[in-house]
């Protein structure tokens, strides 16, 4: 960083399923270190393209041109050689002002009073991130919480349906926005619920959903849960499904939150710190892979794991350890929509700043139509102290122009100069030159 | 430094042309407004030459073909080019050699800023570098000796006192001349020669017309000299 550059550009294969893992690795360390470092010089990302692909060998070509064997080939080169230059056009990146933070909540109310009734809380953020804004497909992070989440909505509204089926529990989606923010979006709803609206009753169990397509599932605390609580319950009739499904057991992490480092690890930290018993489930051990390179996920790891989870719900649900409860598992073609859905294109959280953005209409739609009282809580961010800037300015153009160094113009001029002092001398001297061939003629014929 | 490139471009194409018209005597005769008259005389011939084009000769449909039907018919057109600057000469009164001086200087000068101005306006000012505009300079330059070549032949053409033998060299130099492009490109495209290679085709193509009307020209001279 110390070099004179004007700016950097990172070429990514033209599909980033192609990468390979070392390549997966080098993004990764990539991206950890343009979210930590600070960097003065603009970054631009760009996918690999027949014309990228013809300028780069070019300018491989001049470079080995630079290491030329004679002086006078060096001199030639510098005066003659194919440079470029580049330019990038689009709306100039600019903090977005009214940055607000949209969460989707929904609920399915228990059989009795709600507000007497405990409430079991579900969680994921919808948004993700990666090495540029609008490369922040996350298909595994968070993705597969998000399609996790609906479908566990469909599925377990089919019990709230009928009175004879209800539980007496209520069960409350929420799916919040600026998780990739150190998870203010929940920090706001649980905030705006607990201080404001105050609606929430008794909630033993706050449940958030982070990458679950992967074949071990992990269950994140805070503080371990205590004996016959909610927690402890979901604990143990989920290794028991997973037993009997034949599926690796799952494994208690606890963390104790770090209020010293600048970023929280998971989301239920923002519950814990409530006083709120929580847990993150992750197929991951430590903490989440957020990288651009996240674009698809095993659909088939995903499936059993909603399959797993639904259920262990459903029995927590009736506080019953006998099953099976849930007739019918989720639907793969949905988990496989969802997920489409949302890596169709980036989701970062500046790429929210509109009310309008399509995804949270699908997603409020799904709400509504499995849950009740499915609405957005819309947080604006305080303008004299906001936590995090978020940027505008996602895609541009960057046209590469061949240039030739600005002797060439000189020297140019000086072949001209030649070439028409060439022609002048033509010019000047033609009737002496037409006349020695009429001579020439005039001979031929005395001949 | 692309505006320079462009200052190039200009100096290239029109150096030329000035040239001839200082140093070729043409300056002592006040022929500037007869130029001038030759270039908007040039226009209206183009102006009927595109009317034609368009009215009677569809446009190609796939340009990357080269359709010798179409292009032989579509240059055939540029015989107006011939019956205009023998009307325009024609119209002079004055010496031989001055007669298809100015018709064929202000032909060339009205064709490089008719057909070289914007380019370079847009082109050569810009930031990418492309050896087009050199190689369109280059062009001019040698539009500039072919039209004069034309302008001498259709003089020739013209004369009553040439010799009889000489008539059909005369006949068939100007039908080279005026199906130049058609050649020069269906020879482009045979043998898939780059824009400098074909730049030097075309330099050689009219290098030699230019030599044969010269040396037509001169038997005429000489001819007319030998009664004195």
């Amino acid at each position: 960083m110390d070099m004179q550059i004007g700016a950097l550009v990172i070429v990514l294969p033209a599909s980033m399923t192609s990468m390979d893992d070392e390549a997966k690795e080098a993004l990764a360390l990539l991206e950890k270190t343009f979210a930590t470092e600070d960097i003065i010089i603009p970054v631009f990302v760009a996918h690999e393209n027949e014309k990228l692909k013809e300028v780069l060998t070019e300018l491989k070509h001049a470079g080995a041109a630079d290491a030329a064997d004679s002086a006078a080939g060096a001199l030639f080169s510098s005066i003659f050689a194919n440079g470029y230059q580049v330019d990038v056009t689009g709306p100039p990146a600019a903090p977005v002002t009214d940055f607000t933070v949209t969460s989707l909540q929904g609920k399915l109310i228990g059989n009795g009073i709600e507000e007497q009734l405990p409430s079991i809380i579900i969680v994921a953020h919808y948004d993700a991130t990666g090495i540029a804004p609008s490369l922040s497909f996350g298909a595994d992070a968070n993705g597969s919480g998000v399609a996790a989440l609906l479908e566990l909505a469909r599925l377990l509204s089919q019990l709230y349906t009928d009175p004879r089926t209800q539980p007496r529990t209520n069960v409350h989606f929420v799916l919040t926005g600026a998780g990739t923010l150190n998870f203010m979006g929940a920090k706001r709803w649980i905030d705006h619920q607990l201080d404001e609206a105050q609606s929430l009753g008794e909630v033993p169990l706050v449940l958030c959903l982070d990458a679950l397509a992967n074949k071990h599932l992990y269950l994140h605390v805070s503080k371990p849960p205590k004996e016959g609580s909610f927690g402890a319950q979901f604990l143990s009739l989920l290794e028991a499904i997973l037993a009997s499904n034949g599926l690796p057991p799952p494994q208690l992490v606890h963390k104790k939150i770090n209020l010293a480092e600048d970023m929280l690890a998971w989301e239920h930290e923002r519950f814990s710190m409530r006083r709120l018993p929580a847990a993150t489930l992750s197929g991951r051990p430590s903490s989440p892979v957020r990288t651009a390179a996240d674009v698809s996920l095993n659909l088939a790891s995903l499936e059993a794991n909603v399959k797993v989870l639904a259920e262990t719900l459903a029995r927590l649900l009736f506080n019953t350890s006998s099953g099976p409860v849930l007739s019918r598992g989720p639907e793969p073609e949905a988990l496989d929509g969802w997920v489409k859905m949302l890596t169709a294109q980036g989701r970062s959280p500046a790429m929210f700043a509109s009310r309008d953005n399509p995804l949270l209409q699908n997603m409020e739609q799904a709400l509504q139509h499995h849950t009740k009282e499915a609405s957005r809580h819309a947080f604006r961010i305080d303008k004299r102290d906001p936590e995090f800037t978020v940027y505008s300015g996602f895609d541009y153009r960057m046209a590469a122009h061949h240039i030739k160094p600005a002797v060439f113009d000189l020297v140019l001029s000086l072949g001209i100069a030649a070439y028409v002092g060439l022609v002048y001398v033509f010019v000047l001297y033609y009737d002496m030159l037409a006349g020695s061939l009429r001579r020439l003629i005039r001979k031929e014929k005395t001949h | 430094m692309t505006f320079f490139h462009f200052l190039n471009c200009i100096g290239l194409s029109c150096a030329p042309h000035l040239i001839t018209y200082k140093y070729s005597g043409l300056t002592e005769y006040g022929t500037f407004w007869k130029i001038l008259n030759a270039g908007a005389f040039y226009l209206l011939i183009q102006f009927c030459k595109m009317l034609a084009l368009a009215t009677f000769f569809p446009a190609p449909e796939n340009s990357t073909e080269f359709d010798v039907i179409a292009e032989f018919l579509r240059v055939s057109t540029d015989v107006a080019d011939l019956l205009g600057l023998h009307f325009f000469m024609s119209k002079i009164v004055g010496r031989g050699d001055l007669k298809f001086m100015i018709a064929g200087l202000g032909w060339a000068s009205a064709e490089l800023i008719m057909t070289r101005a914007i380019p370079f306006w847009s082109g050569a000012r810009g930031i990418e570098f492309d050896w087009k505009y050199i190689q369109m300079a280059l062009d001019s330059n040698i539009g500039l000796g072919h039209h004069l070549a034309t302008a001498v032949l259709v003089w020739l053409y013209s004369r009553n006192d040439l010799k009889k033998a000489y008539v059909p060299f005369v006949f068939t130099l100007l039908l080279l001349c005026v199906y130049k492009p058609f050649i020069v490109d269906a020879a482009a495209f045979v043998f898939m020669m780059t824009p400098w290679s074909a730049l030097m085709a075309r330099a050689v193509y009219s290098a030699i017309i230019g030599l044969c009307s010269v040396q037509l020209y001169n038997s005429l001279m000489v001819s007319a000299n030998s009664f004195h």
